[in-house]
């Protein structure tokens, strides 16, 4: 077998390796994106869990309060009281759970654009490869 | 109550995509794509490139090899082009001035070669376009200098035709002079003209010894032999002694002549009868016997054999005679048909012209002569057997059959290796005469003829023929090997080489080449 056969081949070979690796890699890191991803799911509907608690406290906390005080509970500054309380945790809740599904988006994204740099980068190097063993091909048989 | 459970700080940040890695990502997809692109364009121009690169290299090697073969053709000594004629000896172009037919050839060459460069495009088409200019330039001064130099060449054999013939003439002032305009007009150097001067003044001074040559007086040749030895006007000794020994050698050709003259032969014809009934002398007749030469003696004996032999058929002078023609006739026509560069026709001609210009021979015996040559080569060349089987050797040797004629394009290797054939069969024919076996002729020639064939077209292809162990032919098997491995050969050139042949190509010419071999040797 000629140089140029042989030059050609190993070429061609190094190409399909690049591409087969690179392949890999990208695969891995969409994997591990996913698992980030989910991840940040599970934190935020632990933050939004612990916020549903921390209100229902509050609210009792509240009623107790206003009870001692002789205040009557449903009396309208009570119940104004209780539903800014209200409202003000909802908010919390929705910010929170905004917050996480970014959190969350964001791993993917980044993931994802991490696993096509990989890609794209082997592919580059498969396309010399193979412009070369063509170059090399024809030298040899054009 | 108001409840400001957090700062506006304290609330967890929202996470965006790294726009450096949106960069990365967009970079790397840019150059995937940049570098296929690239790769590919580059690569298709490379590859066309290189085609572009061979076709150039071949336009410009073909073109100079036409060129080559153009200046190195042997035709430029020609003045004109030779008269061509088909088989049948009928013209079909007729002559004409050489530099007509150069001129028309270098258009061709031209315009062939600009068809080289088909397909041939940009810089390579003007790099190609240049050489074949530059090539073009140079062939026409090489073949401008080659034609002025055979005119100058021409002019200068024409002034020394015309001085030759005013020497002849005895003009030698005049063809002095004709030596001198042709140096002035540079058609002779200074050397030739001095060279010419020195020879035509050498003719004149020996002019009257070669005029004593042509009187063919033997005594004005004696005296002419005795002046020569004196002659002050003669510087040259070696010449001198040449031209001494020419009218020596003449002198003693005429002596001879005369010693053999008719008169001898006439004289002791007339005295042998008288001798035999007693009424001369044996004395007498010896004396006259002693006048003839040797041949003359030798022939006259002959003729009085055969007279002798012939005396009871009653036709004494004409028996003898026809036979004594009869004798000259094969003598003549043994001649012509030995000398293998005169042409059937010419030879005949010639035995002919000889009869009529032969002394020994009378008018009415040379006519019968004449018609008896005509008869027996009539009887020859329309001898139906024999034309039967020429004409299966033709059409196994040219494929063509009986009835089919040579034309001028038919003019190939198979056509010439039938006339050959056919022409040797005619001249054993005439040779042998009775003896002549056409079948076992045929036989013991058959492959001689298509050999010369065989062996011109495997030098042309560039393979060798091998030769059986017993070396009666061609051993086929090994002979085939030899065409098989020499076109192999020429897959394995580089394809700018003229001899480069493609895989295909190549099987084809072994395919040919083997069934032309087989078909020249008689096989299916």
């Amino acid at each position: 077998m000629s140089f140029a056969i042989t030059a050609a081949v190993v070429s061609v070979g190094t190409a399909a390796y690049s591409i087969s690796s690179s392949r890999k890699l990208a695969k891995k890191q969409d994997a591990l994106g996913r698992e980030e991803a989910a991840m940040e799911k599970d934190v935020t509907a632990e933050r939004v869990r612990q916020i549903g608690r921390e209100e229902s406290m509050m609210r009792e906390e509240t009623v107790a309060a206003t009870a001692a005080s002789g205040v009557k509970i449903g009396s309208q500054s009570t119940l104004e009281v209780l539903a800014e309380q209200k409202a003000e945790f909802a908010r919390e809740r929705a910010i929170t759970e905004k917050v996480g599904a970014s959190r969350a988006a964001a791993a993917l994204g980044n993931a994802s654009l991490r696993s096509q740099t990989t890609k794209y980068q082997g592919y580059s190097a498969a396309a010399s490869g193979l412009t070369n063993a063509f170059s090399l091909l024809h030298m040899r048989f054009g | 109550m108001k409840l400001p459970r957090y700062s506006s700080t304290a609330l967890p940040r929202t996470e965006q995509v790294d726009p450096n890695l949106v960069a990365a990502a967009a970079q790397a997809k840019t150059q995937f794509v940049t570098e296929s692109l690239t790769g590919l364009s580059e690569f298709a121009v490379q590859v066309y490139d290189a085609e572009q690169q061979t076709k150039q290299a071949n336009a410009i090697a073909k073109t100079e090899a036409d060129v080559a073969g153009f200046l190195a053709s042997g035709e430029w000594e020609q003045e004109v082009t030779p008269e061509q004629k088909d088989f049948m000896g009928r013209t079909i172009r007729e002559s004409r001035p050489m530099e007509e037919k150069k001129a028309e050839d270098w258009a061709t060459i031209k315009k062939q070669t600009s068809g080289y460069l088909e397909g041939l495009t940009g810089r390579r088409r003007r790099e190609a376009e240049t050489a074949l200019a530059g090539i073009y330039m140079k062939a026409e001064i090489e073949a401008q200098a080659k034609a002025d130099k055979l005119r100058v060449r021409r002019a200068k054999n024409t002034t020394f035709d015309t001085v030759t013939m005013l020497q002849e003439s005895g003009n030698f002032s005049a063809a002095r002079e004709q030596i001198d305009t042709a140096a002035e007009l540079g058609i002779l150097s200074p050397a030739e003209r001095k060279s010419a001067l020195e020879q035509n003044r050498e003719q004149e001074v020996l002019k009257p010894y070669y005029d004593a040559v042509a009187t063919q007086n033997l005594s004005t040749i004696e005296q002419a032999r005795a002046a020569i030895l004196t002659d002050g006007s003669i510087a040259d000794a070696e010449k001198r002694m040449t031209v001494y020994k020419q009218l020596l050698a003449e002198e003693d050709r005429l002596q001879s002549e005369e010693d053999d003259n008719p008169v001898f032969e006439q004289n002791y014809l007339k005295a042998l009868p008288r001798a035999v009934d007693g009424s001369l002398s044996l004395d007498t007749l010896i004396a006259n016997r002693d006048n003839l030469t040797e041949s003359r003696f030798d022939t006259l004996t002959s003729i009085i054999r055969a007279r002798s032999s012939n005396r009871s058929a009653g036709d004494f002078t004409n028996t003898a005679g026809e036979k004594y023609i009869n004798d000259q006739i094969k003598n003549l026509l043994t001649w012509a048909y030995r000398d293998e560069t005169v042409p059937y026709s010419e030879a005949v001609d010639q035995a002919k012209a000889n009869i009529l210009m032969n002394p020994n021979i009378g008018a009415a015996d040379a006519m019968k002569a004449l018609s008896d040559i005509d008869g027996y080569t009539k009887s020859i060349i329309d001898n139906p057997d024999w034309r039967q089987l020429l004409d299966v050797e033709r059409a196994s040797i040219t494929g063509m059959t009986a009835t089919g004629s040579f034309m001028a394009g038919d003019k190939d290797v198979e056509a010439e290796v039938y006339e050959s054939l056919e022409l040797g069969f005619y001249r054993a024919a005439m040779r042998q005469g009775d003896r002549f076996d056409a079948d076992k002729w045929i036989a013991e020639n058959r492959f001689k003829y298509r050999f010369d064939a065989i062996s011109a077209r495997a030098e042309k292809g560039g393979y060798n023929i091998v030769i059986n162990e017993e070396a009666t032919g061609i051993d086929l098997e090994k002979t085939k090997i030899e065409i098989i491995n020499t076109f192999r050969r020429r897959t394995e050139l580089e394809p700018s080489n003229d001899l480069y042949q493609d895989e295909e190509a190549a099987l084809a010419s072994i395919g040919r080449e083997i069934k032309y071999l087989q078909k020249m040797l008689g096989m299916k």
